[in-house]
């Protein structure tokens, strides 16, 4: 058996040429295509990473401005209906005061308007008294009263004269 | 010529006689001048009672009407 240098020199040259150029032309393009797969991958988790984290931020953001935004409307409203109070109070107090007002005004008139009836009723009853009177004194004087009547009045008018 | 002094009586009745000649009487003996004193009736049974003798421009009211009209005035005016 003969082992000759020269082949086998020539099979390591042949190999390497060929694992060359497969490192070349191989080896390297898919380490670097790899190498920028991984990358890639990193850079989407962190990106990912990063929108999670402004997610994660926004949604802070949010809760925060939506509890603010509650409290601010809760106030509101508590404003408001303090205020619906107030001015609901104030209505019942200038109703009631004018109640009372018109209340006085109405029983000061009513005593007025009694007073002044009670006046004419008794005017007329005075009108009434001294009519029936007239009337019953002419027709219960009979002739003999009526002369001595004029008797007295005669007897006074000339003690006068 | 006397001038005449008119006197009137006014009464719801017709006075008698006596009391004609007494109301002339007393008139002519206030009166001074002697003047003649005439008397006219006048009868009204609007006074319903009493006498009213009117001597010229004087007047003397002593009718029931007069005194119930007063007595009217009077009572509207304590109303």
């Amino acid at each position: 058996m003969d082992i000759q240098l020269t082949q086998i020199l020539f099979q390591i040259i042949n190999f390497s040429v060929v694992l060359g150029a497969l490192t070349f032309l191989l080896y390297k393009p898919v380490i670097k295509i790899f190498d920028e797969r991984a990358l890639r991958i990193e850079e989407g988790q962190k990106a990912a990473e990063l929108a999670i984290k402004t997610k994660d931020e926004l949604d802070k953001e949010k809760k925060k401005a939506e509890n603010e935004h509650k409290k601010e409307r809760a106030k509101i409203i508590n404003d408001a209906q303090e205020e619906a109070k107030q001015r609901a109070q104030e209505i019942i107090s200038t109703a009631r005061k004018e109640t009372k007002e018109e209340q006085a005004k109405l029983l000061g008139g009513w005593k007025e308007e009694k007073t002044q009836l009670i006046k004419e009723a008794k005017s007329e009853m005075t009108d009434a008294i001294i009519a029936i009177s007239a009337k019953v004194i002419g027709k219960t004087l009979d002739t003999k009263a009526q002369q001595k009547l004029i008797d007295e009045e005669i007897n006074l008018i000339i003690k006068n004269l | 010529m006397k001038s005449t002094l008119k006197v009137t009586a006014t009464s719801a009745i017709k006075l008698t006689p006596k009391q004609a000649d007494l109301i002339v009487e007393a008139v002519e003996k206030k009166n001074t001048l002697g003047t003649k004193v005439e008397l006219f009736q006048v009868i009204d049974p609007s006074v319903i009672a009493g006498i009213k003798i009117t001597i010229g421009s004087e007047q003397i009211d002593a009718t029931t009407l007069t005194k119930l009209e007063k007595l009217h005035t009077q009572l509207r005016e304590n109303i």
